[in-house]
């Protein structure tokens, strides 16, 4: 069941973004996903802006460099509250709360911090990769995610396609 | 791990530092004091740093050495050793690569259809296209066209009267310069038994890092390995010129680790291309910037874009022999807007003949 479904409450917290320059490319995928990121052209700079952050881990999931982090105040991943006994990475998104979720047999994916390299390693492992749609977008993952088809068609390639399943 | 790789004949006149395209643009990189430091003997901090994987193996270092040192077979030992203590390095693209590497260690890879080339699976001839289906996937968004590449191949093969066996899958490189030497036995095992059964005499490669991979970490490879550019240059061929300007890349693997530069000019040459040379060429070409799918980041992003200058300075076409290296130009070019084209070696010679 998804987090949010589950009926528990959701402890928010703010993890505001911070940039690692000397590892960032400016390759501008951020730019191109949050309003938080501008691309100062004449000092060929990625600019933040913290304050728009709603810390949902977007841009530190798609960041092909890794320079990308939210700051936490224990300098931990936050590990949610709201499903007792289940180890629950999670960022604050202003959504919810999911990050991914590592079971025996599966792994549970949020569509918007879907993470390839993971999820391909995953369902070589021989485990069930799944990802769950944004509870509060109305949009199909098929027509929105790039990464979620690209693992497809890798996973195609593999022979393991049916290790993939969206919901 | 020194003995093997000479780091004691090292004399600390610090040209390797002097020519590294890391170091020239990150001054805290050097390979000269890396191997300084690991002759004291190695110590934690170089090994649990990230310095380790800031290497790109591009080889320009061992051209200027006088006295021989290695750093290469150094880097990839230093790596084995900063493994065994969990220092991974930051790979790119989410780690996409390395579990792909897993995947096909294990599995089998459904065959995706070529759209013109005509394929024999019992041919005497084999056409090894490594990952070219999966970065073809990975990297359309930036106009890289993988499939185009193995297809160009096989039609050009088909054209000079060969029918080739094809089979795509890793070779192992990463998992070798990175350090993954389970992963590496694993695969070449693999290829080494596929090899045995196919009963192929002979292998061809468009892939500069497959063909090195075969030639130089295969010791019980016998058949006879070529790279597409130097089966072509053993051809007939014409073409005309045209009026645009080209200039060629050399891959690190094929130039500098395995001496190849004239076949791929020669072959230029035949189809009626004036090859400009750039600042930088044959033994001292400037690397793309990325190798093993490890560590991208501002620094590989720089020298990509000193090489698109002294590319774009010389020639209105960047041809390049590798389709990594075509696909970090074309990372860079999808960003910056430049008056340059980049092509593989065999899509502009398929365009030409065929």
């Amino acid at each position: 069941m998804h987090p949010m479904e589950s009926g528990q409450s959701i402890a928010y917290k703010q993890f505001p973004v911070a940039l690692d320059e000397r590892v960032c490319s400016r390759c501008r995928i951020c730019v191109s996903l949050c309003e938080c990121f501008t691309y100062d052209e004449a000092d060929d700079r990625i600019v933040v802006n913290s304050i728009s952050c709603k810390g949902c881990g977007i841009c530190v999931a798609a960041c092909p460099s890794s320079a990308l982090s939210h700051i936490y105040d224990d300098g931990m991943f936050y590990e949610s509250r709201s499903v007792p006994g289940e180890e629950m990475i999670a960022f604050d998104c202003s959504n919810c709360m999911y990050l991914w979720k590592e079971e025996p047999e599966r792994i549970v994916f949020c569509e918007r911090r879907f993470d390839m390299g993971k999820a391909l390693r995953s369902a070589g492992e021989g485990k069930e990769v799944v990802v769950k749609r944004c509870l509060f977008s109305d949009e199909k993952i098929e027509e929105k995610s790039e990464k979620v088809r690209k693992t497809q068609a890798l996973l195609r390639m593999c022979k393991l396609e049916e290790r993939l399943k969206v919901e | 791990m020194i003995k093997k790789s000479r780091a004691y004949y090292c004399v600390e006149c610090r040209k390797c530092s002097s020519i590294c395209p890391v170091t020239r643009v990150y001054g805290k990189f050097s390979p000269a004091s890396i191997v300084e430091r690991s002759l004291v003997g190695i110590d934690d901090e170089v090994l649990e740093s990230n310095e380790v994987w800031k290497c790109l193996s591009c080889g320009l270092c061992h051209e200027v050495c006088p006295s021989g040192v290695d750093f290469l077979s150094f880097t990839r030992e230093v790596r084995m050793l900063a493994r065994e203590r969990g220092n991974t390095g930051i790979p790119t693209h989410e780690g996409v690569f390395e579990s792909i590497e897993h995947l096909m260690a294990e599995g089998e890879v459904a065959p995706p259809s070529l759209e013109h080339g005509k394929t024999d699976e019992d041919a005497d001839t084999l056409y090894f296209a490594g990952c070219l289906p999966f970065f073809d996937t990975m990297f359309r968004e930036v106009g890289f066209n993988g499939m185009k590449i193995a297809d160009d191949v096989v039609r050009l093969l088909n054209h000079y009267g060969i029918t080739p066996a094809v089979h795509y899958g890793c070779c192992g490189h990463d998992a070798l310069w990175n350090g993954d030497m389970k992963l590496f036995e694993k695969l070449r095992k693999k290829n080494v038994a596929m090899v045995k059964e196919r009963g192929v005499k002979k292998i061809i490669f468009s892939c500069p890092e497959c063909y090195r991979t075969f030639k130089m970490d295969y010791p019980e490879m016998n058949a006879e390995l070529l790279h597409i550019s130097e089966f072509l240059a053993e051809q007939k061929m014409e073409g005309e010129a045209d009026d645009r300007e080209y200039t060629y890349h050399d891959p690190c693997r094929l130039g500098r680790h395995l001496g190849i530069y004239d076949a791929p000019r020669e072959v230029l040459g035949r189809i009626g291309v004036e090859v400009r040379e750039m600042e930088h060429h044959h033994e001292l070409a400037v690397c793309c910037g990325t190798a093993a799918w490890m560590s991208c980041d501002w620094k590989s992003e720089e020298i990509r874009k000193e090489r698109l200058d002294e590319a774009e300075k010389t020639a209105d076409i960047l041809i390049t022999a590798c389709p990594k290296c075509q696909i970090h130009f074309k990372c860079t070019l999808s960003h910056e807007k430049r008056d340059l084209e980049v092509k593989d070696l065999v899509e502009l010679v398929a365009e030409r003949i065929l």
